[in-house]
């Protein structure tokens, strides 16, 4: 096999990763601080799409789209988690779950009533359409290029949030201990809310990011979030490392995979993640008895 | 035209059908289990479990009068009008023959004698009042559990079942299926119905499950009492309805691609297909293509039937044509991610891409295509290219792609633009290829029962068979032994769209004449001699 | 030893708690009593509405169809509601029945008991290998463990075209007579299938009455409850949730062998993690913690889904709104919320 064929590959891995990367943050944060599932974050990345074809059907212009798309999915979040997710605080922890599973029906059902069902085009803005020739040996899309850039860029903003702001610091320690926290006297549930927006902003940034790659219809939440789980599963629920090594190392899975057993690209992230539970049980990264 | 059959069968839960005169003797009280699907009859270990009422039910006062004659008439003539339609009309008639002439004969006298006292100008006498409430109370008691409507045969609108999958990805498809039929439907009304019948179209939504499809089926026949049925739009919804009309002995008019349908053991005699398989699309792509780009051939395959069996036929007619197969490429069915592929294509560096897969893959598969730069180092060819994957693609990605279409609103021929016309009157916009197929179809088989002159599916298929027709694209055939309509191909080339409709240009037919394109008989397990016959339900 | 007193410490209870009768049953009102037989586990009054069910309902297939989810939905409720196990890879159980009696009706022997048994007991060693690999882990990992491995079975009966035919689904299921005795019946009028398949449901609705009412499922529920009391009391939790997915699997089997036999079909979905969705609805709708309350959401969801459907192609939105409410409002379900009440309504 050429060296150019496998270069060319690692950077395909790298692009898809990073986009499993950007879903799996958002629901691992969530999962982490408010120990609540997030089924429907595969929606709330199909509303991002949508909400850029919105923007750019109104404006015209993909980069206010780019903007736009996670803050009005972010403040989707906190509707959702003000009026739906907060009345079930303190129950089983199936129960989140099952509502965020419902409700990513109603997701799908809305966005198929005002856009139908067919797919909806979404060309890649001008200033990245042309592929861009790598080191001389191959062409690349430079869309793709560009999605590892920001997605490299969020990650970064994302641990300077956690590890150099208060927000952040209240934010992982509520991760670890959150009843100690609660007894330091800082409000909890106004933490949860934005955090549950946060997850939901990255949901819909990588929503309007894999447009112009992939297609935009209604069901394009349903794969995605099954792969994102696999990936969040496999880093260890609630830890933002593990969701970004594995997110990378699932990509590159999935991408090597089709160079040498195409059908199983599909599966293939099954299979990895059924081989590092049974050696790890609660993931790469994950604590141990955190769903106990 | 289509019916939203929830709110009849209310209606006839609440008011039972008090007309069903003929049940209340000895046979619903030793039967527990009454058979109430009228049609559905079994051939097991060669015991035909017959029932009596499709043996027996005439569809005029003729046929009643010789089966009465031909089974040892006991009750003398005098079969009135009024007698045919007691018997045409009672619905779920329970199994049994003997008990089936004594309530005829009982309710003829019953009947007569209420005339008679009618006449007498008494009024009625309470011992008639009482057997006629006897009868009221036993049919309501044991009859009336079929609350049921059953229509039946000799009067009373054709009803055609119709699964499409309206939720779902593809459901722009299906409403322009469900479009094309209601225009076949609308124009064969216009013209005097069938049989002298008003044609009813039965839209159900199978979601593009195939279990769904054959459980609405099953409910079109049991519960709906369907006569014909057509529709689905994926392989598997097609085989499953299919499966489902041949065991009640139903004619399935299939209206989309498939490939498994003309073959044995799916195809019977109730099965017709409409559109083109898999593998004539394949070969009517593979010519064109060899000629006009080149020999060296790779295969990027959605991996279910429909792309193994594509790429199965691309072989066996690029093997004719001297073609050498530089790679081949599965990929999984609805993959949004094809940049893991792009590198070995790339590599193998073929002068044509094919792409067989459909829909939403082919949109992907074009778009993320384009955008490696694929188009500048070889042609993508399209063979089943669809409307929606094109308008989805855009201009710029399907810039200079090619593939083929049974049917392009653009086609110039006369039957087209008839076709074109009505249905943009109708539906105001234009019809997609998957229209013309359920038009074509809906009609093959509304205007075979015409020509037949009953609703007998060996009388349809002996109607339909052989025929030669042109109901919107050009000349098309019945061929017998599998019930496969031959027809042309074409092939078109994506340009930039002037209006929503207008994405392509037809640059070639294939003709589909002489069986150039479809499998031989033998190949089928069919007889090429003999029009196909598997799986008649005997009488 | 398991008895009464070491399952109640088992679950944390004392021993003044317990479904008894607060006060005799002559002093309460008719309703009170009718509220106590019916929350009670009445399997004749269950039974007895089942025989007229078919009658009430707009056509018999929808009957059939609830019937068989129902007999789905109580055997995944074996592993949500008492084994507390959320699993989301239960579609391989039911597919596996499916296509196995599919299977062997057509290749093998054209005998329907045989069939229908090799559906529930290849169920049952499928769910013997998956919960061996599965069990150890809880939560959300267990069930992304079953997700992971019905989709591996998925991928397999997709790809062995020549068994199962793949995406176009396992056809030409012979309407094969129920012979016993030298008797033969056709099963296959609407009606008559029904009553063919209430005989398999009630004999589960017992089976699994029984068992549930047996030490093994108090023990069953102490460690939904708490995990690690049961185990310092002694019990073998892994190896007790361990054969309730083994019956829970099976008897999602014996509703997938039904199912092929009702559509003389086997589509490719029953294998998708759709299908194990949908029960995962159902089981919620109806209420998980309860005997019946499966049943009841499995035809309150098909119900609406068919009715819906014919009304509007949107009819997810309302299903999806139904369910969110029901999680928020009436966590039990539907069953759940019914016997609450009427619990309620008996204690004054």
């Amino acid at each position: 096999m050429e060296w150019t064929a496998v270069i060319m590959q690692l950077f395909t891995g790298l692009s898809l990763g990073m986009l499993y990367v950007l879903l799996a943050l958002g629901l691992s944060i969530i999962f982490g601080l408010l120990t609540v599932v997030n089924f429907a974050h595969g929606a709330m990345y199909m509303w991002g799409a949508y909400a850029g074809v919105a923007m750019i059907s109104v404006t015209g212009n993909f980069w206010l789209g780019l903007m736009a798309a996670p803050l009005l999915i972010g403040c989707y979040g906190l509707i959702v988690e003000k009026a739906l997710i907060r009345p079930l605080q303190g129950r089983d922890i199936n129960y989140p779950l099952l509502l965020t599973f419902g409700l990513q029906f109603i997701m799908i059902e809305i966005v198929r009533m005002f856009w139908g069902t067919s797919d909806q085009p979404f060309p890649p803005p001008e200033a990245l359409s042309a592929p861009l020739g790598l080191f001389g040996a191959f062409y690349f899309p430079s869309y793709r290029l560009f999605v590892i850039c920001i997605t490299s860029v969020v990650c970064l903003l994302l641990w300077v949030f956690l590890e150099k702001t208060n927000l952040g610091l209240i934010i992982r320690a509520g991760t670890r201990d959150p009843l100690m926290v609660r007894a330091l006297g800082i409000d909890m549930t106004r933490i949860w809310w934005i955090v549950f927006g946060i997850g939901s902003g990255l949901a819909g940034m990588a929503g309007i990011l894999a447009s112009p790659i992939r297609s935009v219809f209604p069901e394009m939440g349903l794969a995605m979030l099954v792969e994102c789980f696999v990936v969040v599963v496999v880093g260890g629920m609630g830890s933002l490392k593990g969701a970004i090594l594995s997110g990378i190392i699932m990509g590159e899975a999935s991408c090597l995979t089709a160079l040498i057993y195409p059908q199983m690209s599909d599966i293939v992230i099954f299979l990895v993640m059924a081989v590092v539970l049974l050696i790890r049980p609660s993931g790469l990264f994950g604590k141990a008895g955190l769903l106990e | 035209m289509t019916s939203y059959p929830f709110y009849g069968s209310i209606r006839n839960a609440v008011i039972p059908n008090f007309r069903f005169w003929g049940n209340w003797g000895i046979w619903p009280v030793i039967n527990p289990f009454p058979s109430e699907s009228g049609r559905s009859r079994q051939n097991i270990d060669g015991n035909h479990l017959i029932d009596f009422r499709e043996a027996y039910l005439p569809e005029s006062v003729e046929e009643f009068g010789l089966e009465l004659n031909r089974s040892k008439n006991l009750f003398g003539s005098g079969i009135s009008a009024r007698l045919e339609h007691f018997v045409s009309s009672s619905p779920g008639l329970p199994l049994g023959g003997p008990p089936f002439f004594i309530t005829l004969y009982k309710e003829e006298k019953i009947m007569s004698d209420l005339k008679q006292e009618k006449r007498n100008g008494k009024g009625i006498n309470r011992r008639t009042f009482m057997k006629v409430s006897g009868m009221a109370t036993g049919a309501a008691l044991f009859g009336g559990f079929h609350f049921v409507r059953k229509s039946s045969a000799a009067e009373g609108p054709i009803k055609l079942g119709f699964p499409v999958p309206l939720t779902g990805p593809y459901g722009t498809e299906a409403r322009d299926q469900v479009a094309g039929a209601e225009l076949a439907v609308a124009q064969i009304n216009a013209s005097g119905g069938v049989l002298g019948r008003k044609v009813e179209l039965l839209v159900r939504d199978d979601k593009l499950k195939a279990d769904e499809a054959a459980r609405q089926v099953k409910i079109l026949i049991e519960n709906d009492g369907i006569h014909l049925a057509a529709g689905a739009l994926s392989a598997a919804n097609q085989l499953a309805a299919n499966e489902q009309c041949k065991l009640h002995g139903i004619p399935w008019m299939a209206v989309s691609v498939g490939n498994e349908i003309t073959k044995l053991p799916d195809n019977s005699v109730y099965t017709y297909d409409e559109a083109l398989d898999t593998h004539a699309i394949s070969q009517a792509s593979g010519a064109w293509v060899a000629k006009n780009w080149g020999k060296k051939w790779y295969f990027l395959v959605a991996d279910y039937a429909f792309g193994w069996q594509m790429t199965e036929g691309l072989r066996r007619i690029g093997k004719e044509l001297d073609f050498v197969e530089v790679g081949e490429t599965k990929h999984p069915v609805g993959a949004s991610d094809y940049s893991s592929y792009m590198s070995r294509i790339l590599a193998a560096k073929p002068d044509v891409l094919f792409l067989d897969n459909f829909g939403k893959d082919t949109a992907n598969s074009v778009k993320q295509a384009a955008s490696f730069g694929l188009k500048k180092k070889m042609h993508i060819y399209v063979p089943a290219m669809s409307m929606s994957a094109r308008l989805s693609g855009g201009d710029e990605d399907f810039d200079g792609v090619v593939g083929g279409c049974a049917f392009y609103w653009e086609l110039d021929r006369p039957s087209a633009k008839e076709f074109v016309q009505a249905f943009r009157k109708m539906h105001n916009r234009l019809p997609i290829d998957y229209a013309g197929y359920a038009y074509s179809g809906v009609k093959e088989l509304l205007s075979g029962v015409n020509r037949a002159g009953s609703l007998d599916p060996l009388a349809l298929a002996t109607a339909i068979e052989g025929r030669t027709y042109d109901n919107y694209k050009g000349s098309q055939w019945w061929r017998p032994c599998d019930h496969n309509s031959q027809q042309d191909w074409f092939i078109i080339r994506s340009k930039k769209a002037k209006a929503q409709y207008d994405v392509f240009d037809i640059i070639d037919t294939v003709s589909g004449s002489k069986e150039k394109l479809m499998r031989p008989c033998a190949e089928l397990g069919l007889d090429a001699n003999k029009p196909i016959r598997v799986g008649l339900i005997k009488r | 030893m398991i008895n009464k007193a070491s399952i109640k410490e088992a679950m944390g209870k004392g021993s003044s708690e317990g479904g008894d009768l607060q006060e005799p049953m002559r002093n309460q009102s008719i309703w009170q009593k009718l509220a106590v037989l019916v929350s009670g586990k009445s399997l004749f009054f269950i039974f007895a509405f089942f025989v007229i069910f078919p009658f009430i309902v707009p056509y018999k297939a929808l009957a059939t169809q609830i019937i068989i989810w129902g007999l789905f939905a109580l055997g995944y409720n074996v592993c949500l509601g008492y084994a507390g196990m959320l699993s989301f890879g239960h579609a391989a159980f039911f597919g596996i029945g499916a296509y196995t009696t599919g299977i062997i009706l057509i290749r093998l022997w054209g005998n329907l008991w045989f069939s229908l048994f090799s559906g529930f007991a290849s169920a049952l060693v499928l769910a013997f290998i998956l919960g061996f690999l599965s069990i150890k882990r809880r939560g959300i990992y267990f069930g992304m463990l079953t997700l992971a491995f019905a989709q591996l079975v998925y991928f397999i009966g997709f790809q062995w075209v020549d068994l199962t035919g793949g995406d176009n689904g396992l056809r030409s299921i012979p309407a094969v007579p129920l012979s016993f005795f030298g008797f033969s019946i056709d099963i296959y009028s609407p009606l008559r299938f029904y009553f063919f398949v209430l005989i398999f449901v009630g004999l589960s609705l017992l089976m699994l009455n029984l068992l549930l009412e047996s030490p093994f499922g108090h023990v069953l529920q102490a460690v939904r409850e708490n995990d690690r009391r049961a185990k310092s009391c002694g019990y073998e939790t892994s190896s007790v949730r361990w054969l309730a997915f083994i019956i829970s699997g099976g008897i999602s089997g014996l509703a997938g062998g039904l199912y092929a036999l009702y559509l003389h079909f086997v589509g490719i979905e029953s294998l998708y993690w759709t299908t194990s969705g949908q029960v995962v609805m159902m089981t919620l709708l109806g209420g998980m913690g309860t005997f019946i309350g499966p049943f009841i959401g499995a035809g309150v969801f098909l119900f609406l889904e068919d009715v819906l459907s014919r009304l509007t192609t949107n009819w997810m939105i309302f299903l999806g709104v139904i369910f969110v409410l029901c999680v928020l409002f009436f966590p039990t379900g539907i069953w759940g919320t019914i016997k609450d009440h009427a619990m309620r309504k008996e204690k004054g």
